[in-house]
């Protein structure tokens, strides 16, 4: 097992030095670079930049020097721990991380945790009274979960708040606790608004995981194991939650590994609409205005998202399917 | 007994007759006045000047009170701050937009080459934080900005090397120009001239060498990669620093750094402005700025009432009837503002490009004249501005000093039988099988347009312009395009045409006539001959033909005269040069703009000029809106 998690280990790292290449020449290959977009966005401004001005921020970025050279300083300060530095928002990356990933987190997860408690049991209840009315109306939802995108989704919801009840769902916070501490006021202001994103996050991910658990479930629920131990006497309750559903949340398990960036990358969109303070309004702004560093950063975080819960799943999955367990211990 | 009271009335009286030229009789906002009484803030009339401006309000003298609440777009919206709470200039643009007066500055002389300019300030004016302002402050911002040293981003429109600041005594400053420029008051006025009243020498000093000599390990310390950095930050246009000293109604509490979002100011108790009853302004005691990702969440907070006085980003013509019909469910009414852009979308052939059979096409006079005969007008206006607007060239407005009929109206009639015409008497008579008409090359002529992706209406003008041109056989391939591919097509030369809307339409054309000569880099249609204008050292830089020259002679003659009269009829020639030459093609001048303004709000301005140069609603002096009770 521990032989097994070095192994893991090691080609995570390796994955993370091939994905940081990557994304540096993703970050690279749109036309022009940070000055340019700045340029274009003081335009729109109604602005206008000298020549001086161009050459002079060029300079100070080093933008003119060739991409190895680029990449190697980005790269040897990251092993540092020092992420860079924020063109537009002229502050070091980290600081804008720290400031903003735990409010991403919070809703992120809470998002994760909303989505996997409201899909398992229904996932269970329809593939087990399959055909029944209860079954049926998942089923429409799930669809329509599965159908709607988020943004749109956001809209509506946005639309109906306001013509209906008179209130705007955008932010987290009412404009007096934005700049607040924490407090037992802030909470209950932040748990006022956060529903609205969580609602819109969790449902095309729920709708997912139902229709998954219900197909899973339902290859199991036929199989002969099950009709044995009802023979034998196991309670229904007590044989589904057992077996089958053990068997049935494997896929499940697996998945966990995209979960966790597809919640960050699904609530782009959803964030932006709603107006969110999180870390993917900041992300979509730096690809926008080619802030290489900060967008780097973000990006690099979301692989090493995707990694490790990759590994966490397949720990995971070895926990809980003795199969994969014995799989691991003959590889090796 | 008798006698006090008489004594009182008297007083009363003789103080009702001088106005608020007694220092003892100003008054001012409760907090403050609460402050005074505990004894943490100085007596009112320590703070004020001596001589404080005096406002007459628009309408009427308010009270004390309230929240300005309005909305920030992205990490890049300062100019909603320098229009608003940030428009306090050394001189100002008066509310009509019809000469400059002093502000900051308490008078001002010029002489008559216009190249001295001396500023008088007023005794007794304070900073933000209690520190006295003087001119050695506005020298201060003239040495960082001339410093060839500084890398940070300077105020555009001025010649660094050849302005010099100079203290006179501690009331007076005196800018001498090597070179006479009849428009530096009109400079000094714009949003960009507020430069020199934004950077306080006892804060900002610590960053600048010349002023203490360890400013690049100070800026290093404070987390700045190099004191340019930190001196660009902290002073002049960007308000990521909360704590530094300024000159406005009110002062900042958070910082807008692009994490923070909400961006909160507090009335500034040093603020050197009274009404006529002797109030210290502003009225209004916080200014508060959301800070938002799209706009439709700023038309949401409109329309719910949430926004009390602005018009940035949201107030555009597609979204006037949403906003319209929340009037009353938002408790906020529209006002007018008068556009001062005298376009909507002006396309521009690069005429000075690389290729040089589409140089030679695009060069023809008759050529651009037939393509804009063919633009049906009035159907952008009916399918894209809700029937609001007329068709216009790049021109001055009508309302302008400058209008030129013939530059407004040539070849605006859809006339699209006398553009084929045009197009067959330059020999362009052989089509391809798709019935586009072949160049003077024998090859189909395909003009390719990027528009900037953000702004949506360009490509809605622009898709209909691809249907009018099929009509006399020009192919326009008409895309949307990320802007900063846009604008990379542009610096580097490859565009073949681009599209911009029309500022330039008052007497902001003076000081940016980007459309009416190759002037700056926004002049898309002759990025080489503007080069040239600039003079800037660029490789791209191109002598241009004699009557742009012309032009640019003319306006190097305008800018040496202080004289106003002289300068309107040097300006009138260069715009009958650009009728002749017809360079651009416009197509909508744009109908009256709003401002959403929340109803109990007073003083709010009917009809205000909306533009860049003028920054709408900053010359209205801000400080005197108030809540009516």
């Amino acid at each position: 097992m521990l032989t097994y998690l070095a192994r893991r280990l090691v080609t995570m790292i390796l994955t993370l030095l091939a994905l940081s290449v990557v994304v540096f020449v993703v970050i690279q290959l749109p036309p022009g670079d940070f000055v340019t977009s700045y340029i274009a966005s003081l335009s729109a401004a109604g602005e206008s930049v000298d020549q001086d001005t161009i050459t002079a921020l060029r300079d100070r970025y080093k933008l003119d020097s060739p991409v190895l050279v680029q990449y190697w300083a980005w790269f040897s300060e990251m092993l540092h721990g020092d992420f860079g530095y924020s063109f537009e928002m002229q502050t070091p990356v980290s600081e804008i991380f720290s400031q903003r990933i735990g409010i991403s987190l919070a809703v992120e997860l809470t998002a994760v945790v909303v989505m996997w408690a409201v899909s398992i049991p229904i996932g269970i209840y329809s593939a087990v009274n399959q055909y029944s009315l209860g079954d049926y109306v998942a089923t429409v939802l799930g669809f329509l979960g599965l159908a709607i995108p988020n943004f749109l989704f956001a809209l509506v919801l946005m639309y109906i708040c306001y013509n209906w009840f008179g209130v705007t769902i955008t932010g987290l916070f009412s404009p007096e606790y934005m700049n607040a501490r924490w407090s037992l006021d802030r909470f209950l202001d932040f748990a006022s608004h956060v529903w609205a994103p969580i609602l819109v996050i969790s449902t095309a991910g729920a709708a997912q995981l139902v229709r998954v658990l219900r197909a899973n479930l339902l290859d199991e629920l036929n199989k002969p194991y099950v009709l044995t131990a009802r023979a034998k006497g196991l309670t229904r309750r007590r044989l589904i939650w057992r077996y089958p559903v053990r068997v049935a949340m494997n896929p499940l398990v697996s998945t966990i590994g995209w979960v966790l960036p597809t919640v960050i990358s699904s609530s782009f969109v959803t964030a932006i609409v709603l107006n969110l303070p999180t870390l993917s309004p900041i992300l979509l702004r730096a690809l926008l205005s080619q802030d290489m560093y900060l967008a780097g950063a973000l990006i690099m975080f979301m692989g090493l998202l995707t990694l490790v819960g990759t590994l966490i799943s397949d720990l995971l999955l070895a926990w809980i399917d003795p199969r994969i367990r014995l799989g691991m211990v003959g590889a090796n | 007994m008798l006698n006090t009271s008489f004594t009182g009335i008297s007083m009363a009286a003789l103080v009702a007759l001088a106005g608020p030229a007694f220092g003892q009789d100003y008054s001012q906002a409760p907090d403050l006045k609460a402050a005074v009484e505990a004894g943490t803030l100085a007596p009112v009339q320590d703070r004020l000047p001596a001589k404080p401006m005096v406002v007459t309000p628009m309408e009427e003298v308010g009270s004390y009170g309230g929240t300005w609440r309005s909305a920030l777009k992205g990490t890049y919206d300062t100019g909603w701050i320098r229009r608003t709470v940030g428009y306090q200039p050394l001189v100002a643009y008066d509310y009509e937009w019809t000469e400059v007066v002093p502000n900051v500055a308490e008078r001002f002389e010029v002489n008559d080459d216009a190249t001295e300019f001396t500023f008088y300030l007023r005794e007794g004016h304070k900073w933000s934080d209690g520190e006295p302002f003087t001119a050695e402050d506005l020298k201060f911002a003239v040495d960082v900005m001339s410093s060839p040293a500084y890398g940070g981003r300077k105020a555009n429109g001025f010649e660094w090397s050849k302005m010099r600041g100079e203290v006179i005594d501690p009331l007076t400053f005196k800018l001498t120009l090597s070179d006479p420029n009849g428009l530096f008051l009109e400079r000094m006025a714009s949003v960009e001239g507020q430069f020199i009243v934004n950077a306080a020498k006892h804060y900002c000093g610590k960053y600048f060498a010349d002023v203490s000599p360890d400013a690049n390990e100070t800026a290093k310390a404070a987390g700045f990669d190099s004191w340019s950095q930190a001196i660009e930050q902290s002073c002049f246009f960007n308000f990521v620093d909360e704590d530094r000293p300024l000159l406005f109604a009110w002062r900042q509490v958070t910082p807008y750094d692009g994490l923070n979002q909400l961006i909160e100011w507090e009335r500034n108790p040093y603020f050197f402005k009274v009404d006529t009853e002797g109030q210290q302004l502003p009225y209004i005691d916080k200014v508060q700025m959301v800070q938002t990702e799209n706009v439709e969440d700023i038309v949401l907070k409109v329309v719910n009432g949430e926004i009390d006085f602005s018009n940035r980003h949201f107030a555009t013509v597609t979204n006037k009837p949403v906003i319209y019909d929340g009037q009353d469910g938002g408790g906020y009414s529209l006002k007018a503002t008068t556009d001062a852009r005298m376009n909507h979308a002006i396309f521009q052939l690069n005429l000075t490009h690389d290729d040089p059979e589409k140089r030679k096409l695009y060069n023809e006079k008759d050529f651009r004249a037939a393509l804009s005969m063919a633009m049906d007008r009035e159907e952008i206006i009916d399918v894209v501005f809700a029937g609001q607007g007329e068709p216009y060239q790049a021109a001055p407005r009508p309302s302008s000093q400058f209008y030129n009929e013939t530059l407004a109206k040539q070849f605006t009639d859809y006339d699209p039988d006398a553009a084929n015409a045009l197009l067959d008497g330059l020999g362009l008579t052989e089509r391809d099988g798709d019935g586009t008409r072949l160049g003077f090359d024998g090859e189909p002529i395909r003009i390719q347009l990027f528009s900037p992706s953000d702004q949506i209406e360009f490509n809605d003008i622009a898709q209909l312009i691809v249907e009018h041109w099929k009509e006399i056989g020009i192919d326009l391939d008409a895309r949307n395009a990320e802007r900063s591919l846009v604008y990379e097509r542009i610096q580097n030369n490859t565009h073949d045409m681009h599209v911009w809307w029309g500022d330039g339409g008052l007497n902001d054309a003076l000081l940016d006539p980007r459309y009416y000569f190759p002037f700056n880099l926004e002049s898309a249609f002759a990025e080489k001959w503007a080069q040239y204008f600039m003079n800037d050292g660029s490789k791209l830089a191109e002598a241009p033909p004699t009557a742009v020259q012309t032009q640019m002679d003319l306006y190097i003659e305008l800018i040496a005269t202080a004289d106003k009269a002289k300068q309107k009829e040097l300006f009138d020639e260069i715009l009958q040069i650009a009728a002749e030459q017809f360079y651009v093609m416009g197509t909508v001048l744009p109908a009256d703009g709003y401002v959403v303004a929340n109803a109990q709000l007073g003083n709010v301005p009917e009809g205000q000029v909306y533009t860049w140069m003028y920054p709408q609603p900053g010359p209205m002096e801000t400080a005197q809106l108030f809540y009516k009770k």
